[in-house]
Formats: C-alpha cells, sequence, structure tokens
C-alpha cells in the first residue's frame, strides 16, 4: 500500500491540505443534524503521537530542509453517536512537522447514516478504499490524496458525498456515490520534504471540465463466489469526474509585475488549448511538446522567465475498474486494474501479484507472510506522472503473534527499466494495552532522469514513532 | 419449526439409545455424539455477544482484550457468519473480522482496517494462528461444527469440569489446522463441549481449554460464560469470558457482507 503513496508523491508531491469551503459546510451541516440527539450519547475516542524523523541528507530541491532532525505531532478524534434512527461520527485528523512547517487539518468523517436491511444511505464526509493490491491501488479514486504521511501509509482527505448502497442478495452490493466537491492537494511549501521537483501554483489550477469539476460519480459492485475449497471476490467500478492527481503544465505562476493578470490569463488560456489538442505519443517532455505547441506569444512569454513556473491541471476523466482477489488454502491471488479515458487517449494500469503465508514458522508460533507484485501502466507523457509503469514489488512481513502484537515487515519495489528502487523497513509493538512504538527506515535510489522517483534519492529518512490511544 | 427440532432430536435420542445393541463402531459411535452435540447447538437464529480476554504469561503479568460478535446462522445453506469487532486494545479498536464458515468447505474471511477504510480478503490458513496474541487460535473461537473434524468415540469418564459424565472422544481435522488431533469431553446430559485438549502436530499435548458457567438460552442453547486456555509448553494463560448474550436479534445476511463490515 506503501507504493501507492509513492505513485502520488511522483506524481503531485501533494502535503498540506485545505479543508475546502464545501467540505466545511457539509461537515457543519452534519454536525448541525447531530446536534439535537448530543443528549443521547456520544462516545469519544481518538489517539496522539509523537515521531522523529531523521534525514541524513539535505534536501535536492531548492529551498528544501536539510538534513536533520523533524518532530512530527499527529493526532485523531472520533465522536460517534447511536441516534436510534442513524449514527453520526465525525473524525478529524491533524498533523504537523516542526521543521518544514507542513501541517494538516482534515475532516476525514463527518457523516450520517441510516438504512435497513436492504438499502444505506450515507451522507457526509467519508474515507472509501477500493482495491486489493498491496503496491498500488490503481482503483481506489474516491478521496484525494494526503501525502506528507509516512510512505508505507495511505492516507486520504475526507470526501464529501451522498452514498446510496444496495444488497441485492445474489449479486452482492452495489454502491452509488455523488462526490460533491473537488479538494485540490496542496503542493506544499519550497522547505516541504518530500516534495516535488516544481511546486505548481494552486491558486491556477486549470480544471478541463471548466463548469462542472466539482460534482463527479462512481459506481461499485462487490460480491464473493464461493467454490469448494476456494472463494472469489470480485469488483467492477466505474468512475466519472476530475481526476484526482493532476497534469504539471508550464505556464503562468506566482505573477509578479510587470507582468499583467490578462497576460498572464491568456498565456495559461494558450497553454490549456495546446494540451488540449496534443496527441499521445508525441516526442519529448510534456512540458516541451507543450511550449513546441503554443503560440509565438507565449513561446515568448516562457523564454522571457518572469512569472514563469508551473500550473495544475485537473484533467476530466472516465474510468473503468476491476478488481479480483481468489484465497485457495495458504495462497491469496489479486488482480487489480483500471482502463481510464483521458486528454485524448485512454490507456491501462495494473497490478497483478500473489501472497502466502506460512504459519507457525521457525518452530515458534510466528507467521511469516511473502507477497510479490507486477505494476505496469502504459499511460503517454500527457497524463499525470506514476512511478508504476512497469515495477517489481516483493515483501516480507513476520508477525510474532505475541501479546504485543510484534510484526517486522522489510519491503521492496524496483522498476524493470530504470532500476530505480525503494526499500522499506519497519517494526512496530505495543508496549501497554493503550500505547506503540513504531520504527521505519525508507531508502531510495534512483538516479535515471526519466525515472520521477530520482526527484525522492535524497529522501532516505527513519521515524521512530511512539503512540497514544484513548 | 422449534417445537420439531426439538421433537425431531427427541426422537433420535431414543432410537439412538437403543444404537450401541447394534455393535455400533467406536467410529461411528463418535460421529453420532458429535452430530447430537451439532444438533443441540443447530438453530439458534442469530446472537451477540461481549467477549473480554484476559492474557497472563507464565510471570502473572496480564493484558486485556475486549471485542463483540454478532453471528447469524443460515440454516438452509448450513452456513454461519460472524463479525468481530475490537474494542481494545487502542491500536486494534474498530479492527473487525467476518467469517463465513461453511459446512465442509473452507471458510471465507476478511479483515477490515479502519485507518484506512479497508476491507482485505484473507487466507483461511490463518486460522492456527494465534487470536491477538493469546492462547486461542483463531480456529478455537469459531463454532464447533462436526462435519470438520472425523471422530472417534474413546470411552465415558466423568467430565473434567465436574459436570457429571462425560463422553470422550478424539478429534482429528478434516481441513488445514494448527493440529494434530483434539481430545474433547462432551457432557452426557445436554451435549456441551466441557474440555478440549490440543496437540500439536508433532503429537504433543500443547493445550487444554476448559468451558464452563453454562447457561441456557431461548429455553434449549447452552452458551459457556467462561472459557480457560492453558498452554503446557509456554505456562501462559488466556481466559475469555462471555457476557450479555442476546438471542433473535432479526440479523439478516445483509449485515454480513464485506460493504457492511466497513461500516
Amino acid at each position: 500500500m506503501w507504493g501507492h503513496e509513492i505513485a502520488k508523491l511522483g506524481g503531485t508531491m501533494s502535503t498540506k491540505t485545505k479543508t475546502s469551503v464545501r467540505s466545511a459546510i457539509f461537515g457543519a451541516f452534519v454536525a448541525a443534524l447531530a446536534a439535537p440527539v448530543a443528549a443521547q450519547g456520544i462516545e469519544f475516542k481518538g489517539e496522539l503521537s509523537f515521531a522523529a524523523r531523521h534525514f541524513p541528507h539535505d534536501g535536492a530541491q531548492p529551498g528544501q530542509a536539510t538534513s536533520g532532525t523533524s518532530l512530527i505531532t499527529e493526532g485523531r478524534l472520533v465522536a460517534s453517536s447511536d441516534l436510534g434512527f442513524g449514527q453520526v461520527e465525525i473524525e478529524l485528523y491533524g498533523r504537523g512537522d516542526n521543521r518544514t512547517g507542513s501541517e494538516v487539518i482534515d475532516i476525514q468523517k463527518a457523516y450520517f447514516q441510516t438504512g435497513n436491511d436492504f438499502v444505506s444511505v450515507l451522507v457526509g464526509s467519508d474515507v472509501v478504499f477500493w482495491g486489493v493490491a498491496e503496491s498500488v491501488n490503481p482503483t481506489n479514486i474516491i478521496n484525494q490524496n494526503d501525502l506528507f504521511s509516512r510512505i508505507e501509509e495511505e492516507r486520504k482527505l475526507g470526501q464529501p458525498m451522498v452514498n446510496l448502497n444496495f444488497e441485492t442478495g445474489v449479486m452482492g452490493t452495489v454502491s452509488l456515490y455523488g462526490l460533491i466537491g473537488f479538494r485540490e492537494p496542496d503542493f506544499g511549501d519550497a522547505s516541504t520534504r518530500p516534495r516535488f521537483a516544481v511546486l505548481p501554483d494552486d491558486s491556477r489550477a486549470m480544471f478541463d471540465d471548466v463548469n462542472n469539476h466539482d460534482f463527479d460519480i462512481a459506481i461499485r459492485n462487490t460480491n464473493t463466489i464461493s467454490f469448494s475449497s476456494a472463494s472469489l471476490d470480485y469488483a467492477v467500478s466505474y468512475f466519472q469526474g476530475t481526476n484526482r492527481n493532476p497534469v504539471v503544465l508550464p505556464g503562468c505562476a506566482n505573477r509578479a509585475a510587470p507582468v499583467t493578470e490578462a497576460t498572464c490569463t491568456a498565456v495559461n488560456t494558450d497553454i490549456r488549448n495546446t494540451y488540449e489538442s496534443l496527441a499521445a505519443g508525441g516526442p519529448g517532455a510534456l512540458a516541451a511538446q507543450v511550449a513546441a505547441g503554443a503560440t509565438p506569444a507565449t513561446q515568448a512569454f516562457l523564454l522571457g522567465g518572469t512569472s514563469v513556473g508551473t500550473v495544475p491541471y485537473y484533467q476530466d476523466i472516465q474510468q473503468v475498474g476491476l478488481e479480483l482477489a481468489y484465497a485457495s488454502g495458504d495462497w491469496l491471488w489479486k488482480f487489480e486494474g483500471i482502463r481510464r479515458y483521458a486528454s485524448g487517449e485512454d490507456f491501462f494500469g495494473g497490478v497483478f501479484g500473489a501472497e502466502y503465508r506460512f504459519n507457525n514458522v521457525f518452530g515458534g508460533s510466528g507467521d511469516l507472510t511473502i507477497a510479490g507484485e507486477y505494476a505496469y501502466d502504459d499511460r503517454s507523457s500527457l497524463q499525470p506522472i506514476t512511478v508504476f509503469d512497469d515495477d517489481v514489488f516483493a515483501s516480507v512481513r513476520y508477525d510474532f503473534n505475541n501479546p504485543y502484537g510484534t510484526a517486522i515487515t522489510l519491503s521492496g519495489l524496483r522498476d524493470v527499466n530504470t532500476d530505480g528502487s525503494v526499500y522499506n523497513l519497519e517494526v512496530s509493538s505495543r508496549l501497554t494495552d493503550s500505547t506503540t512504538v513504531n520504527f521505519t527506515a525508507t531508502h531510495i535510489n534512483s538516479s535515471s532522469p526519466t525515472d520521477p522517483l530520482t526527484v525522492l534519492n535524497n529522501d532516505d529518512f527513519y521515524e521512530l514513532k511512539f503512540s497514544y490511544f484513548f | 419449526m422449534r417445537f420439531v427440532d426439538v421433537l425431531v432430536s427427541g426422537l433420535t435420542c431414543v432410537m439412538l439409545a437403543a444404537g450401541p445393541s447394534y455393535a455400533e463402531t467406536a467410529q461411528a459411535k463418535g460421529e453420532r455424539i458429535a452430530r447430537q452435540a451439532d444438533n443441540a447447538d443447530d438453530g439458534f437464529g442469530d446472537f451477540i455477544v461481549n467477549g473480554e480476554m484476559i492474557l497472563r504469561t507464565s510471570g502473572g503479568a496480564t493484558s486485556k482484550r475486549r471485542f463483540d460478535t454478532k453471528t447469524l446462522e443460515e440454516r438452509a445453506a448450513s452456513t454461519q457468519k460472524t463479525v468481530l469487532k475490537f474494542e481494545w486494545p487502542g491500536d486494534i479498536r474498530d479492527t473487525a473480522l467476518l467469517t463465513h464458515t461453511f459446512s465442509g468447505r473452507e471458510d471465507s474471511q476478511w479483515l477490515y482496517l479502519p485507518s484506512v477504510g479497508r476491507v482485505k480478503k484473507i487466507t483461511g490458513s490463518g486460522r492456527s494462528g494465534s487470536f491477538v496474541g493469546s492462547e486461542f487460535a483463531y480456529e478455537d473461537m469459531v463454532e464447533q461444527e462436526s462435519t470438520n473434524y472425523k471422530h472417534v468415540w474413546e470411552g465415558d469418564e466423568r467430565c473434567p469440569t465436574g459436570a457429571g459424565e462425560c463422553y470422550k472422544l478424539t478429534r482429528t481435522p478434516r481441513h488445514s489446522s494448527g493440529y494434530s488431533r483434539q481430545v474433547v469431553w462432551i457432557d452426557k446430559s445436554a451435549f456441551r463441549y466441557q474440555t478440549i485438549q490440543y496437540y500439536d502436530r508433532r503429537g504433543q499435548l500443547l493445550k487444554t481449554l476448559k468451558l464452563t458457567g453454562y447457561k441456557k438460552y431461548i429455553g434449549r442453547i447452552w452458551r459457556p460464560s467462561k472459557m480457560v486456555m492453558k498452554n503446557h509448553l509456554t505456562k501462559k494463560s488466556t481466559t475469555l469470558n462471555w457476557s450479555g448474550y442476546k438471542f433473535n436479534n432479526g440479523l439478516s445476511p445483509t449485515q454480513f457482507t464485506r460493504n457492511a463490515l466497513s461500516r
């Protein structure tokens, strides 16, 4: 799952979160719904963590924090209440880093839910996970990414929605989603680690679907088929709306005098039109293709260098997804893939793999789980960047099965073409029933200029984290 | 329906009481007793219950686990569906395990991980692993379906728990298991499992489980309120206390789907 984060790191380098006005309104709406029944009893629970994250190398990007140790504070508070006719749940999440200044405050959940045995309705913000693979989840598209989190985590931002679930029996579950409000990722500050090589100007974000980029729809059907000694889970999904990851285009960004607003707008409009007229398979990097196809005035502007930077462009996409998970004996086989229709091309992205579990290995009570996956993606340079174009993933996890829940996980991802690689070691254990300790070490090794992972080459880190649950 | 069940099992008992005169083999008798224990437990419909585990190390240190479970019996398909949701310790709070148990077939299992909202399919082989670090394995926690074992009757003797006379059976698992065999004591008065001895794959006595504090619900279903598992090799033990049994909650199969697990 951590690999997914890397994909997004390569693609957007988003760090901080802006809670959109819409989602705040939505949260307030749900909270108002809950208020009259507050007296009926609200359950509170949460966690608080402190981590020291050490970067042994200076950041490679201009302005990035140097080598040294960040103190990261993280907290989560959940309030839930059963109203009798439905449930309300509110979950707030926050995180801050004392050295890079990166911070996140997010309403992960703020929903009201009700229903009967055949249909359920959820109104408000929620986090929805789609996918079966460990390295990357191409089907997982409902929520925006929050990437400042540790690499192996897959943290998302809450997405306001109206969600209907129909339990059909023999056809499984059919879920419909109306996604209200598009949440842009925050690209962070110059000091943020890790981050993308460029910092797109999100105040100049452009949308493929100009008029309706903040209402998206999705549908998913999940079901299980049982055989005599095996079972198959499948899910088919469809998403239509604004892509969560932007394409990063050259253009007028962070405007300053003497560039006028009118010039800036004209340049970006031309950039946008040029991008939309490009065909897949063009030579060179996307920025070069856009510059070559732009009007002479825009070309002159880009060469001028004043107020020249990058802007995010959010495509309007359609995406069909398929997820399969087949369990037989100690084996678990997985496939997850998408066909995406975006910006004049359609492409495939997918991952195939297996997991095998050895029980009571080494003469003890521990379990060893090994997993291997292969990820492939045939998108052109017109699309948001992915690390997972032709990559092999492997992981080994040892669960001690002791009262402390101690586990050690070692995993690696390697690009077949560029040899860019990421290695991750995690050791976690409970200290008491309400406290845990985690140690994470991440090593990134990538030097190929064509591999987006190379941007992270200096971002190896070691992290020690203590968490308290209440 | 329930009356018919009682009548049928009553008739079965009468017929079987005459059984030994046909020189029933130890295997046939073992299978019959295990089936009767199944029948005594079948037809509960659905129930919810709270579990509390106290883990004790050989040195006396303790650690607690709290969870609640809901179970639905689907009689037509002879299937049982269970959701087990953790309340404590904090790091696994709201983690939930969905199990579909089929008679004579491998189970299907899913784990819900609340931190990422993910429902993950897991292999049935995890059954032999420890249940959250306790002396119970996952397979010790599921319902005792007789069709999952081959049984041999060993004799009759006093129940080790002091609950009167017991049948003593040896059972060997038909599916993948962490055990080579188990010895079970089932009481003659109500066909309740009283004691189970677990032998590891090398044939060594590993653990002993004692089930006590049986109470009768909805007029005929017996459930233990206390289960103590002792590990003879490590000298550790786990006490599992069940409380708040509620039957006939009107649970529906749609509450036991992958999607429902994440709600």
